[in-house]
């Protein structure tokens, strides 16, 4: 499975997401995580952070002949590697977007490696930019999550218009597998309703619900998803959870 | 400092579960709202002096006669006009104007 995890607002547990599932994936064969997100989150979420733009994404999308491997940080965690990001991105993207070549950019890049995992996991920034488009382009299929803000619901439901869009143009041809409720807040009023909504839309709202935990926050002290840091707590069960569903969704979904 | 009365919000009648939901149906169009594509029908036109055709053949390949139209109806809107009648200007017909609806009638032949 080549899965991105995509939002088209920030700020609704996307790289949280994105890393609890890549590490949860980790049980099941060897992941690749890549942060295309200029804010490079998802490499802190694992204590890893690129030292300049040639030890990250960018300088590999930068130079096509830079060997991938010697950028990937190698079992971060026991059976996971990752891609770390850097802030340059964002101006190697506006670079790469004027020669036309942003959107197979990230797809170039990772097809020597697809051999090596059997999962990679693409984190991608708050919104549907070109960026994002070059990470579903790399993937085979998505995942957005929602929090109990409305808002986040229209995120969700405008992530598949812009994949079918981008099916229809045939950049990509990546399924949204999962809508996921990344923060369930199980008391609330309005998370209630924004799930009754998303349920009684056609979005394929997942029934794993991740709920809200004080766990989340606290792991990045330690410098590992929940997952890993605390696996026995409700939190970390329910990404274990949400990874089998995405997983099993996938494999319904393609071919 | 007051609040700008002048551009009041728009009322939403329904609940917050039916509002979002439509809103949602707008962000990303449900396969059920969207246009059906037509069955594909494989037919063939024949000239209305051809033999008639056998009952045998199947259903998918029948052979269809087409009529070709006499008469054309058709219904448009328009800025605002009183209600007036006139003749058609190309094929012979007649125009109905009230209001923002035309309505032209023409003899096509045949």
């Amino acid at each position: 499975m080549r899965l991105a995890v995509c939002s088209s607002k920030g700020g609704v547990g996307k790289t949280t997401t994105a890393a609890n599932v890549a590490a949860a994936l980790s049980r099941h064969g060897r992941v690749l995580v890549v942060d295309v997100d200029p804010q490079d989150s998802l490499g802190r979420a694992f204590g890893v952070v690129a030292k300049g733009r040639e030890d990250s994404l960018a300088g590999l999308l930068d130079d096509p002949a830079a060997e991938v491997r010697t950028v990937i940080r190698h079992d971060v965690v026991p059976g996971l590697d990752l891609l770390p990001a850097h802030p340059s991105l964002e101006t190697t993207a506006a670079e790469l977007s004027a020669s036309g070549g942003l959107v197979t950019s990230v797809r170039r890049l990772l097809r020597p490696l697809l051999g090596d995992y059997d999962h990679i996991v693409l984190d991608t920034r708050g919104d549907l930019s070109g960026l994002t488009l070059a990470a579903v382009c790399a993937a085979d299929s998505v995942l957005t999550v929602f929090t109990s803000d409305p808002g986040s619901a229209l995120g969700a439901a405008r992530v598949a218009a812009f994949l079918e869009q981008h099916r229809a143009y045939e950049n990509t041809s990546a399924v949204l597998v999962g809508v996921a409720c990344a923060v369930w807040d199980q008391h609330g009023g309005a998370a209630r309703q924004v799930a009754g909504a998303l349920h009684r839309s056609d979005l394929p709202l997942l029934e794993t619900r991740i709920p809200m935990s004080r766990r989340v926050p606290t792991s990045t002290l330690v410098k590992l998803p929940v997952v890993l840091s605390q696996p026995a707590s409700p939190v970390a069960q329910a990404f274990m959870a949400l990874a089998d569903e995405v997983l099993a969704a996938t494999e319904r979904i393609l071919p | 400092m007051t609040a700008d009365r002048s551009r009041p919000a728009v009322e939403r009648p329904g609940s917050f579960q039916d509002d979002l939901l439509a809103d949602l149906r707008q962000a990303a169009p449900m396969p059920a709202d969207r246009p059906v594509a037509p069955r594909p029908v494989i037919a063939r036109t024949l000239p209305l002096s051809s033999p008639p055709l056998p009952d045998t053949l199947p259903v998918l390949v029948r052979e269809v006669r087409v009529t070709p139209p006499t008469i054309e109806l058709r219904l448009s809107s328009q800025p605002w006009s009183m209600p007036a009648l006139r003749r058609r200007q190309g094929p012979p017909g007649l125009e109905l104007s009230a209001g923002p609806i035309r309505l032209a009638l023409a003899y096509l032949g045949g």
